[in-house]
């Protein structure tokens, strides 16, 4: 009897758990009850091997299974598979498992269509795609994809993610290397959940990771990119042994830039006449290296668009400097190329620096491949040391690097072998001020005053692209949206913009303005809320509901002066209280003053981190709770 | 549209003449020419349009061996850019082809403001074959560009012809000086073009068996943005059709009449063999026969189609023949509304096709016989005065797109006479709804928590109409974690940090229309920022309450005059308790009334009243809208009614203890 039951028991648990059994579609229902599609099975197999003439041969095939368990799935009907002139598309296979009785009806795709891949930063480039709408998707369809692409750039390969936009049953990736061919690879936010196993198989090394139950990408706004918290490997080859040739590929960043070095910047020409003597009129009467050097890189800001063309090794080989010059356009890397030539000329250290973005979560000291970068700049070393040059960044001044590259690792090219690995610094809050000062009294029942803005570091780089861009007729309305502070029933009266074209001198708006329906008037008392401007009021974070980090483009200053004239006959009555709270990344200072016939409201709000990690919210939230408590605070002035 | 009518034309226009065109004109632009003279005012202006120049000639020519129609499109355009943006703005240039062999000639130049001219080298012109599914275009960046640079490019693209009217839009957010617009066709075939917006009547001449039609003007100011007004429908424009073919007599072509029976031929006829079957064994499996009246078949028949089908993208014959549309269970949008007309015939329901234009893009222009203007469709059901859009899978029964109303639309009704089916026409009013159908409406009761800090708000928002119906519909088929979003969205009108929660919805039925019954949404909203203090007084920011209005206080002077997307009510009932020992010192701040009417109809308004109830203020908000169209001289009526809700924004109650 027991032993039956034994059996029994065995018999429905190994058919409940069987490897590789999957659920029937109410049982992914259930589990999943909310969402509009699991994906069942996602695989990349990537083969790694020396074809007869010693060269790398690339593959990689991908297989992915989703099951459509939503009503309107219509959205996740429509796909599409990239290639480019580095990545040929082999094999594409797509079809739809209609349930069809008890079993399922395959549907074959048999339209695909070829399109451009457009991306706003690029202009023109060699990036395709095929799409394709799955048919008879509905709920319990299964959506099949299967290609093959061959990487034609053995340098560049793609990271696999084991997420995805929907839960991922199982998810794996396995790489089959030649045993002549080296391997080198990082798992980044990896968790005890990715099983990992390395094998040999006759000629091959497979190394094989998988993982089940993958959730899907968490997605937040202001966070840092994905790269950041998905799991994901980043694999490259680090060199091959084959029978009549071997090759060093990617073993150290030593390696990295060579191969840098060799395709971007050995071939260059020269600089010609022509740019030598634009550069000779520049500098000309010009004695200090630092002045030189802000002579040129402002021209070259001011003077040369982003335009992008990036087919195939476009992508990492800048253009002549004298192309650029006379084009007047050109990318980062160009724009970097143009750099270095002109402040050669002008007897300068000047050196490419390869660079990621802040998008970009990794360091030379992690993986020496191209993932790490995708930015090209310029450095010149002067007396106090290197200082950096990105020319995509229309109003940086010489002394701050683009907020994009704040913190982020310059890989600095000084020649053919010799490279240096530098960090770009962080802007200091107290550089990015952005001071608002309103000298203000009552006139008929409305607020009328002057007010002045002063804004430098990041700040002004903002705004001048905020002010550049206006439509001209539109630029009061600009500077109106910039100034309003009270309520909407502010009117600009009239303003002055000063230095906007002088990089080196803080951004100036002054402006005459009247706030209506602003303060209160009752019997003889009269209110007034000195808090004109109320940031930061709204912005607690959901501790409950967020993940992620906050990031922030830059550090920062607000400082907001208000001097309101006391009007005659009246004295203030109550003054609210001042207050001053603050920890490691977050400072608030708000005081109230009386002087003579006036009073003085200075408040002044630091935020000096750039990333606010989940840990920290709750700090965050506590001065955020402070702020907003002390912006209900109303001056009461009563009649004598 | 219906594009297989064309061809159709297309043949008939070309069997009947058998000799080819002339060559087509050439052009090109002035190999050394002057810089055009700016003076210091048109310098600060950051883009100045100094050419825009359309060529359209229609030439018969050679193609493949046969003869076909084609038209050479020359744009020859010259544009002056001042500052960095602008350059960013316009040196990268996108065409849009016909493939790579269309393109006829192309150059780019750049001239700067010393005059040094930089050429654009044949290989920097780079193809992209497919773009997001448009199509075909050619694309160029221009070099050498500083502020005050013209930047000039001219070419020529030819296509096959694929339909006989078109339109062509003159002004944008930039002035342009020379504009100019040539039609040149072989003499027997008579365009006619009439511009809209201003632009001028054009003239049509004959030269060298060549009939031309042109405009020529030399400033077109740059068009004016305003909110409560439509952008595209009030740009300077032209319209162009071809209305005779000298070679076949004098009968006009593209009438009213003619477009309504080849369009009464695509979505009203039906195949006796394979599609009326079909359709009659669909009915009866849905038990559409044996409903109780036609207004529950009208509504019954659109419920099932628009759950049960999906429109899809492509002209195929299974996306139209409705034996595959109704086992595949999708069709394109011509296809749906044959389902739907195939369905209500069947039932004998007495029902028009309409056809309209989209009132944003143009005013249906009823003395200009275009397809162009044939749009949109829907259905209307004259016994019940109400409108159906067959394609528009959101809206239900008495509701159609609001820019399809307030506007005029070619009606087409079905004639059997014999065995035969044809069709008549004629040119209508379609009326927008009225205001009381699209409600934005809250209810909300208001308490203070003891010591001031928060104002909890339990509230109910009652959302119908067009307000409604780009969510109510959809509502039941979001997932939980949308649903909380888009309710959070809905609730959070007093202020975005509130604190929701006890929400509830109602009337979520995808297939009951927003107009009958409105989304309502109720919760409790906790806010700390409504209430301001100094010492022992306190200042409710009552009307926050009512949401962040929208206002017109810019005293900036009107050029469009005002149009509305549709007529709408906004009922506000807000109660507050006021805590004991409390008074409130301004009561009267809450009265306005802002109204106006024209001929005895009350067209606009803004009234807010109060009344004590023991401890409750209970304020009562009436503010509507009942005219779409607001002329120019009574722009300062409807500015009072806008800024009079945005005025009630600012009301803030002062509560001081009773002493």
């Amino acid at each position: 009897m027991r032993s039956l039951l034994l059996c029994v028991m065995l018999v429905f648990i190994s058919a409940g758990f069987l490897k590789g059994q999957t659920l029937s579609f109410d049982q992914y229902k259930s589990k999943y009850p909310d969402k509009q599609a699991v994906m069942i099975l996602k695989k990349e197999v990537v083969t790694i091997t020396l074809d007869k003439y010693d060269s790398l041969d690339i593959t990689l095939d991908y297989y992915s299974e989703m099951l459509h368990l939503g009503e309107r799935t219509e959205g996740l009907a429509e796909s599409s598979v990239s290639f480019s002139d580095f990545i040929i598309l082999k094999e594409l296979e797509a079809k739809t498992l209609v349930p069809y009785k008890d079993t399922y009806k395959p549907v074959k795709v048999t339209e695909f269509s070829t399109r451009n891949s457009s991306s706003s930063a690029i202009f023109f480039d060699d990036n395709k795609v095929k799409t394709f709408n799955y048919p008879g998707v509905q709920p319990g369809a299964k959506t099949i994809l299967n290609y093959t692409q061959k990487f034609k750039e053995p340098h560049l390969l793609v990271p696999y993610y084991f997420n995805f936009y929907v839960p991922v049953t199982e998810s794996e990736i396995t790489i089959m290397v030649d045993k002549r061919v080296k391997l080198g690879y990082k798992v980044f936010n990896n968790n005890p959940k990715i099983k990992f196993s390395e094998s040999v198989k006759g000629n091959f090394v497979i190394y094989k990771w998988s993982v089940k139950e993958a959730p899907e990408y968490v997605s937040e706004s202001k966070a840092p990119s994905l790269s950041y918290s998905e799991p994901h490997i980043v694999y490259y080859i680090q060199e091959f042994k084959g029978k009549k040739r071997s090759e060093v590929m990617l073993r150290d960043v030593k390696d990295l830039y060579r191969w840098y070095y060799s395709l971007a910047i050995k071939n260059q020409k020269p600089i010609g006449d022509e740019l030598k003597s634009l550069v000779d009129s520049l500098v000309q009467g010009v004695t200090s290296e630092k002045e030189k050097a802000k002579k040129i890189f402002y021209w070259v800001q001011n003077h040369v668009k982003y335009v992008a063309f990036e087919e195939g090794y476009g992508g990492f080989i800048p253009r002549d400097a004298n192309l650029v010059c006379d084009r007047r356009f050109g990318d980062c890397k160009d724009m970097a190329n143009l750099l270095v030539k002109m402040l050669n000329s002008a007897g300068l250290k000047a050196y490419h620096v390869w660079i990621g973005t802040r998008d970009i979560p990794y360091s030379y000291a992690d993986i020496p491949s191209a993932n790490v970068d995708n930015h090209m700049i310029a450095a010149v070393k002067l007396e106090d040391g290197y200082v950096f040059l990105d020319a995509t960044g229309k109003y940086t001044t010489m002394d701050i690097p683009t907020a994009m590259i704040q913190g982020k690792e310059a890989l600095i090219g000084i020649d053919a072998d010799r490279f240096e690995i530098v960090k770009v610094p962080v802007v200091d809050a107290d550089k990015n001020i952005f001071l608002d000062s309103t000298f203000c009294r009552i006139e008929n029942k409305m607020l009328k005053g002057n007010g002045s803005y002063r804004l430098t570091g990041y700040n002004k780089t903002d705004y001048s692209y905020i002010i550049n861009y206006a439509k001209n007729e539109d630029l009061k309305d600009v500077i109106k949206d910039v100034c309003t502070k009270g309520n909407n029933k502010f009117t600009l009266i009239n303003y002055d913009i000063q230095n906007l074209n002088e990089k080196e001198k803080p951004l100036i708006i002054n402006y005459e303005f009247t706030l209506d329906d602003y303060i209160k008037i009752n019997a003889n008392e009269l209110y007034i809320n000195l808090n004109l401007d109320k940031s930061f009021e709204k912005d607690k974070i959901d501790t409950l509901k967020r993940k992620l980090p906050y990031e922030r483009d830059h550090k920062y200053t607000k400082k907001d002066i208000v001097i309101f004239e006391i009007p005659k006959g009246y004295s203030v009555d109550y003054l609210p209280a001042s207050i001053h709270e603050k920890n490691n990344f977050f400072e608030v200072e708000i005081t109230y003053k009386i002087e003579k016939s006036k009073i003085i409201y200075n408040k002044k709000i630091t935020v000096s981190t750039l990333m606010l990690e989940k840990k920290d919210f709750n700090e965050w939230n506590k001065i955020v709770s402070k702020i907003a408590q002390a912006y209900r605070e109303v001056v009461v002035l009563k009649q004598k | 549209m219906i594009r297989s009518i064309f061809i159709f034309f297309a043949l008939l226009i070309i069997n009947a003449y058998s000799t080819l065109s002339a060559e087509p004109e050439k052009y090109d632009w002035m190999q050394d020419r002057k810089k055009f003279t700016i003076t210091a005012a048109d310098e600060k202006k950051p883009v100045i349009i100094l050419q825009d120049k359309r060529v359209m000639e229609y030439v018969i020519e050679d193609f493949d061996g046969r003869k076909a129609l084609v038209v050479y499109r020359t744009h020859h355009k010259i544009i002056l850019v001042n500052t960095d943006e602008s350059i960013e703005k316009f040196n990268k240039v996108f065409v849009q082809t016909d493939g790579p062999n269309s393109i006829v000639s192309i150059k780019a130049r750049s001239i700067n403001k010393n005059g040094k001219v930089v050429n654009l080298d044949k290989n920097s012109f780079k193809e992209l074959e497919n773009v997001e599914g448009i199509g075909a275009f050619k694309i160029f960046a221009i070099e050498g560009l500083e502020p005050e640079s013209e930047i000039e490019y001219i070419y020529t693209v030819k296509k096959k012809v694929s339909g006989f009217y078109g339109r062509e839009y003159y002004q944008s957010q930039y002035p342009v000086w020379n504009a100019s617009f040539d039609l040149i066709s072989p003499e027997h075939l008579e365009f006619e073009v009439k511009g809209y917006n201003g632009l001028p009547d054009l003239a049509d001449t004959i030269y060298n068996e060549k009939r031309y039609v042109s405009f020529k003007v030399d400033s077109i100011p740059a068009a004016v943005e305003e909110e409560y007004a439509v952008y595209d429908a009030n740009l300077k424009r032209l319209d162009y059709k071809l209305s005779y073919n000298t070679s076949q007599g004098r009968v006009r072509m593209q009438t009213w009449a003619e477009a309504a029976q080849n369009i009464f031929n695509n979505v009203c006829v039906f195949s006796k063999k394979t599609e009326i079957p079909k359709i009659k064994k669909l009915c009866k499996a849905q038990k559409f026969y044996t409903l109780a009246d036609d207004e529950a078949k009208i509504k019954a028949v659109e419920n099932y189609i628009k759950t049960n089908f999906e429109i899809k993208q492509g002209s195929s014959a299974d996306y139209v023949m409705l034996d595959k549309v109704i086992s595949n269970k999708y069709a394109n949008e011509t296809g749906i509304l044959r389902l739907f007309e195939a369905i209500y015939t069947e039932l004998n329901i007495d029902h028009r096709l309409v056809l309209t234009s989209s009132r944003d893009d143009a005013k249906f222009d009823g003395k200009f016989e275009t397809y162009r203007y044939l749009e949109q469709s829907m259905l209307y059901f004259p016994a019940s005065n109400k409108y159906l859009a067959p394609d528009q899978m959101e809206y239900r029964y008495g509701m159609v797109p609001f820019y399809w109303t307030n506007n005029e639309g070619l009606f087409i009704k079905r004639v059997t006479i014999g065995e035969a089916e044809t069709s008549v026409s004629e040119v209508k009013f379609i009326p927008p709804l009225p205001s009381h159908s699209s409600i934005d409406n809250i209810y909300a009761t208001i308490n203070f928590s003891p010591d001031f800090e928060a104002a909890v708000v339990n509230a109910r928002r009652e959302i119908g109409g067009y307000n409604a119906v780009n969510f109510q519909p959809v509502y039941s088929r979001l997932d939980a974690e949308k649903k909380t979003m888009l309710n959070d969205q809905l609730m959070d009108f007093i202020s975005k940090d509130a604190e929701i929660t006890n929400i509830s919805v109602e009337n979520t039925d995808p297939n009951q229309s927003p107009i009958e019954k409105p989304f309502i949404i109720k919760g409790d909203i906790k806010v700390t920022t409504l209430i301001e203090k100094a010492g022992n007084k306190y200042f409710f920011k009552v009307g926050d309450v009512i949401g962040k209005q929208s206002e017109l206080y810019s005293d900036k002077k009107r050029v469009n005059p005002v149009e509305n997307d549709f007529n709408r009510v906004y009922i506000r009932q807000i109660k507050v308790k006021i805590p004991q020992g409390y008074t409130v010192k301004n009561l009267d701040d809450l009265k306005k009334d802002v109204t106006f009417d024209q001929d005895g109809k009350k067209t606009m308004g803004f009234v807010s009243t109060y009344k004590v109830q023991g401890d409750m203020i209970i304020v009562d908000i009436n503010e509507y809208y009942n005219q779409i169209d607001v002329s120019l001289n009574r722009f300062e009526e409807f500015r009072k009614v806008i800024n009079a809700a945005a005025d009630f924004n600012k009301i803030v109650l002062i509560l001081e203890k009773t002493n």
